[in-house]
């Protein structure tokens, strides 16, 4: 950020923040919220001494612009969130699959095991993607944020020893997309400390090209479970013969694309013996045109953050853990709305009726 | 005509209330208002009536002529108020709450504050200060302008959150 954009969002002179950063004078309280407020940082964060952990973001590609600014946002939300979950006394912690081994070993054959093991650990069933993200989000503590930014195919993970784990996918993308996202961001929390730390140190940020093929195979395995799809192609056969409507039926009950159908299809040795990845890919570009005439999967736009995080605010505003101001800006909505969230006197002390243990 | 409250400290919940009510100058005739700077020039510059409407105030012609008293709190005021509750706690407040209760709790003056948030008044209980918090009910009240009001300005409130905030002063000690 600019001196110039900094001045602008806190209406702090250009003089004075150049006595800041020099020394010469310190700021008032409210210039340094003021400050906070600008850099999406905590008070705490300028008030801390010594080192201050760097979180890192992996970015599938970043943001072609206003990277700094997604990146603050998310990892804003990422301490919000944490926030929220300390304030209520309900921290869930990171319960994930640990992946090993070295980068070099993680081939193929490793990320289908490693799809195999997720579905089983996390009881995801025949059609994963209809449940991942919820089970992401409310059983294995992973914090997965949505916004805007360009471009669409693109997304983020971190794994922060503070935050815990947490995705940003595009808001911009239709769900099978985000559903895919989803599952190819897992493969990075999963392998995070396989591909990015030596004893506790990040050591490399961006994923290779091997690295994000591998993270698509591990994705395309763990939403398109190869029984399942072959019993989903089998009940879709009529003389020998698919549809492209049948096609995008099998991709609804997956939700997943009907090109990443095609290529599951194609993986499995399900496609005629003639058929070359040239094909497939002309293919599945005819599907992908004629996708908005087969289903209207458009229309849920996803929220900005989890069920569980607005839960929390609520509970932690109705519990006198955080203020109405906090609230507003946590949820943001204004003040006044926040302020009806508590306008009634809560019914302390109400609980359901449990069974004698 | 003396005033009924002297360094009465205002949340923006409550500086926001008082316009809603239009009972805003009307109470500065009463009170000897102070804002900490962040409520006076960020939190509090509109309300909503019922319909959902936005009514934009401004609250710096009254800094200039006198009517409110706007004051800024030092890092030293806030390292202060941070002693008390570690710098993560804080983050639990609107920045202008956290000015007004480090101004309340490094001055040597008997502020009082009125707030509308729960976590304001478990602080005092806490600091066992209860007698610097007041509720707006029992502002209105006292000078003549009392009527119903919602929960969170409500002086059972403002009690209820005080003794939690002793208790949890009475579990940490």
């Amino acid at each position: 950020m600019t001196l110039a954009q900094v001045e602008e969002r806190t209406k702090i002179g250009k003089s004075s923040l150049s006595e800041f950063e020099n020394g010469k004078r310190e700021p008032s309280l409210s210039q340094l919220q003021a400050l906070a407020a600008a850099y999406r940082r905590s008070v705490a964060f300028f008030l801390a001494e010594g080192d201050i952990p760097q979180e890192t973001v992996l970015w599938r590609e970043k943001p072609v612009a206003r990277c700094e600014e997604t990146e603050a946002i998310f990892l804003r939300l990422c301490e919000q969130y944490h926030n929220l979950e300390v304030w209520t006394d309900e921290e869930l912690p990171v319960c994930l699959p640990v992946a090993s081994g070295s980068p070099e070993s993680l081939n193929y054959m490793q990320a289908e095991t490693l799809a195999k093991r997720v579905r089983d650990e996390l009881s995801l069933g025949d059609r994963p993607g209809l449940s991942l993200l919820s089970v992401l989000e409310e059983v294995c503590g992973v914090k997965v944020f949505h916004l805007e930014f360009e471009p669409t195919g693109t997304a983020a993970s971190t794994r922060s020893e503070t935050y815990g784990a947490a995705m940003l996918l595009n808001a911009g993308n239709v769900r099978w997309r985000r559903n895919f996202d989803l599952a190819h961001e897992l493969f990075h929390l999963l392998t995070w400390s396989v591909f990015r730390t030596r004893g506790g140190e990040t050591t490399s940020l961006a994923a290779g090209d091997q690295e994000e093929t591998v993270a698509n195979v591990f994705a395309s395995h763990l939403l398109l479970p190869a029984e399942a799809v072959r019993s989903a192609f089998a009940a879709k056969i009529r003389d020998g013969k698919m549809g492209y409507g049948e096609i995008h039926d099998i991709a609804r009950q997956f939700d997943v694309s009907a090109e990443a159908v095609l290529w599951r299809l194609y993986n499995l040795r399900l496609l005629a013996d003639n058929v070359s990845a040239e094909n497939v890919r002309a293919i599945a570009q005819q599907l992908t045109a004629m996708s908005s005439v087969y289903e209207e999967r458009r229309d849920n736009r996803p929220p900005k953050w989890p069920q569980r995080y607005q839960a929390l605010a609520v509970k932690a505003l109705h519990s006198g853990s955080m203020s109405i101001g906090r609230f507003a800006e946590y949820l943001e909505i204004t003040r006044q709305a926040a302020m009806k969230c508590v306008q009634q006197e809560p019914t302390d002390g109400q609980e359901v009726p449990l069974a004698p243990a | 005509m003396a005033k009924k409250f002297r360094l009465l400290l205002l949340d923006a919940n409550v500086v926001i209330n008082l316009f809603q009510m239009d009972l805003w100058d009307r109470l500065l005739e009463r009170c000897d208002v102070h804002l900490s700077r962040t409520i006076a020039s960020t939190e509090a510059h509109f309300f909503e009536d019922d319909q959902g409407e936005r009514h934009d105030f401004d609250l710096s012609g009254y800094e200039a002529s006198g009517a409110i008293t706007v004051f800024d709190v030092s890092l030293g005021q806030n390292a202060e108020l941070t002693r008390h509750f570690g710098p993560a706690y804080l983050e639990r407040f609107d920045p202008g709450e956290r000015e007004a209760l480090a101004h309340l709790v490094t001055s040597s003056e008997p502020y009082i504050i009125c707030s509308a948030d729960s976590i304001v008044f478990k602080v005092l209980g806490f600091l066992t200060r209860a007698e610097q918090g007041i509720s707006l009910e029992e502002i209105l009240q006292q000078t003549g302008f009392g009527r119903p009001m919602p929960w969170q300005f409500r002086r059972a409130f403002r009690e209820k959150y005080t003794r939690e905030g002793f208790r949890d002063r009475l579990r940490n000690t």
